[in-house]
């Protein structure tokens, strides 16, 4: 089984971004991960020889510029997420024993 | 009195991002499914996204409104209300509200049927130690009416619970006695085989307003394949158990569901056609469990998730086609699926919840006094692993909340924190289910990419999105129509 490499520019992408993109193909392949200053290269090898791997590449680029566009989205919201959840969910705690009716 | 001036009331021309998550469509990888937190959604191209997440949509362009108005950007942040997303976000929740409304009562593990992939550790019909005694049954009602839920389904399940109907009635009336005072909504289902009930016990659950839960896998060959029996007569008793409820109860008092084995996977049309021979306007497609004897008989009874999602496709095929032809037939989970994606509003099925609806809403009371959080950790604890029980019907329900089994839930219960979900998409209409996670991973957290409860929502999530999208306004009326309808029944998809 043929091992695929892809390596992904260090000055565009975090290693936060790159993991969380790779962490999806755990389930059909094996996964390693090596830096350097200039990139980051990723090996993926297929746990098994069935199935198509000919697009793997290009989708795993499509994933870590999804990624990127989450973490951009994480950056810009989580402040106001965790304030709306809390106010949210004020209400929707259990009454005290006795008080339950 | 002066007025400010003009440029006073012209509003920032910004706009600001709201929490929202997206996806992919796996049939256009140009587009994605954009959620908000609450569960609105649209779809858009994907660069159109791009530009919105980096400021550079245009007030003027559509995608601008259809955004501002699913909660997905706030246009001029100085003077939008948020308090329309707060209120979506707490409709969608609204089953925290009230804790567990699902209370489980197994009165007996006895059962007369040998199911090769039985969820629960049945016992011989003789074996009587393995009934629910009275002391515990009159702990349990105590209980019951600890939780501050105002509406309570109260299911009795096995083994088979029609071999102890005696405990089921005197439970039935210890719970509408003590509901005089305490005026709770009360519903009764009794998950049964049906099989040599008797006229009594119809006019048991009529005078008390039951409803009955059956398993019905199929045709005929299939059925008394999948429950044998040494007579080969489980499929007739079943149906005749149907008829005769249906005679005392009302046609919607009865309701069947299939658990698929590898054999049903092969006949998906068939299994739709009976459902229509009998004359259900509902059908529960259930796969396998990796609990009790069906995880001894995987290997024989076992598919994988990709096998099922092949068989769903086909079935749904068969039932738009019942429903094309003028005979309405849903798919419960299905209708759940849709409700969650096509309105606004909070469901009862405990397995889609997060938080988990284990132990917060569902709560089942054991034979033996030993209380968990869902029939899976009882199952569980019936193959020697305790980890999620909750403790003794006699204990308070403090404990049992506060119990290491609920801690271990709690800590891997919110799917909005669990890796990988924290990011999907569908996750505003999916649940954590930490203990089918441990039972089939060994690990409550779990690990997505390799999931089936992950494999399964997401495939067939996926499925509903396209066929609502790319089918004919036919098919797409008849989804939308499932996905309206009002029932309350979901809490009965875990019996049986």
């Amino acid at each position: 089984m043929s091992t695929i490499e892809v390596h992904l520019d260090a000055g565009v992408f975090s290693a936060d971004i790159v993991t969380k993109a790779t962490h999806r193909y755990t389930d059909a392949y094996f996964v390693e991960i090596k830096s350097s200053p200039a990139d980051f290269v990723v090996r993926l090898t297929p746990k098994h020889a069935e199935g198509d791997t000919s697009q793997i590449a290009e989708h795993l680029r499509n994933d870590v510029l999804d990624e990127k566009l989450r973490a951009l989205v994480r950056s810009e919201t989580q402040d106001i997420h965790a304030v709306l959840i809390e106010a949210a969910l004020r209400q929707a705690l259990l009454p005290q024993s006795g008080q339950g009716r | 009195m002066k007025f400010a001036a003009r440029h006073a009331f012209v509003g920032n021309p910004g706009y600001r991002l709201l929490p929202l998550r997206f996806r992919r469509l796996p049939w256009d990888q140009g587009r994605v499914l954009v959620t908000s937190m609450s569960g609105d959604w649209l779809i858009a191209q994907r660069n159109d996204l791009e530009r919105a997440v980096t400021g550079q949509l245009d007030p003027g362009e559509p995608l601008f409104a259809d955004m501002e108005s699913r909660f997905l950007i706030s246009a001029d942040p100085d003077r939008s209300t948020l308090a329309p997303l707060l209120s979506q976000y707490r409709t969608r929740k609204d089953y925290l509200a009230e804790g567990p409304r699902l209370h489980i009562f197994v009165v007996s593990l006895r059962c007369h049927h040998t199911c090769a992939y039985c969820q629960v550790s049945r016992r011989a019909v003789g074996q009587t130690a393995f009934d629910m005694t009275e002391s515990t049954a009159q702990h349990a009602v105590g209980r019951l009416f600890d939780w501050p839920a105002k509406t309570l389904t109260i299911e009795f399940q096995g083994g088979e619970p029609l071999l102890q109907f005696d405990r089921v009635q005197q439970l039935t009336k210890l719970i509408e006695q003590r509901n005089r005072t305490e005026k709770r909504a009360l519903r009764f289902v009794i998950a049964s085989t049906l099989h040599d009930l008797t006229d009594e016990q119809l006019s048991f659950m009529r005078d008390h307003g039951f409803e009955l839960s059956t398993s019905l896998d199929g045709p005929e060959w299939l059925h008394n394949l999948n429950r044998p029996r040494p007579e080969r007569d489980s499929y007739r008793k079943t149906v005749d158990g149907i008829e005769r409820g249906r005679r005392v109860l009302g046609d919607d008092a009865v309701s069947a569901l299939t658990t698929l084995t590898r054999r049903s996977l092969q006949v998906p049309k068939e299994i739709i056609d009976e459902y229509r021979k009998l004359g259900f306007h509902s059908i529960s497609l259930r796969p396998l469990s990796p609990y009790g004897f069906a995880r001894k008989t995987g290997a024989r009874h076992g598919y994988t998730i990709g096998d099922f999602l092949k068989f769903y496709e086909v079935a749904l095929d068969r039932l738009l086609q019942v429903n094309r032809n003028g005979y309405f037939l849903e798919e419960t989970y299905t209708r759940m699926l849709l409700s969650l994606l096509l309105t606004p509003f909070s469901h009862g099925y405990v397995d889609l919840r997060s938080p988990t609806g284990a132990g917060l809403g569902a709560v089942v009371y054991d034979y033996d006094g030993r209380v968990y959080p869902s029939d899976e950790a009882r199952m569980l604890a019936a193959m020697g692993d305790h980890s999620f029980a909750l403790g003794q019907v006699d204990e308070s329900i403090e404990t049992w909340m506060s119990s290491p089994g609920m801690q271990r839930i709690l800590g891997a219960g919110v799917a909005e924190a669990l890796p990988t979900c924290a990011d999907c998409a569908y996750v505003p209409f999916c649940g954590a289910d930490p203990i089918d996670h441990y039972a089939r991973q060994g690990d409550s957290i779990g690990h997505r990419p390799t999931s089936d409860f992950c494999r399964k929502q997401m495939g067939l999530f996926d499925t509903l999105l396209r066929r609502w999208e790319q089918g004919s306004s036919e098919d797409r009326d008849i989804l939308e129509g499932w996905a309206l309808r009002a029932t309350c029944r979901e809490g009965v998809l875990e019996a049986a």
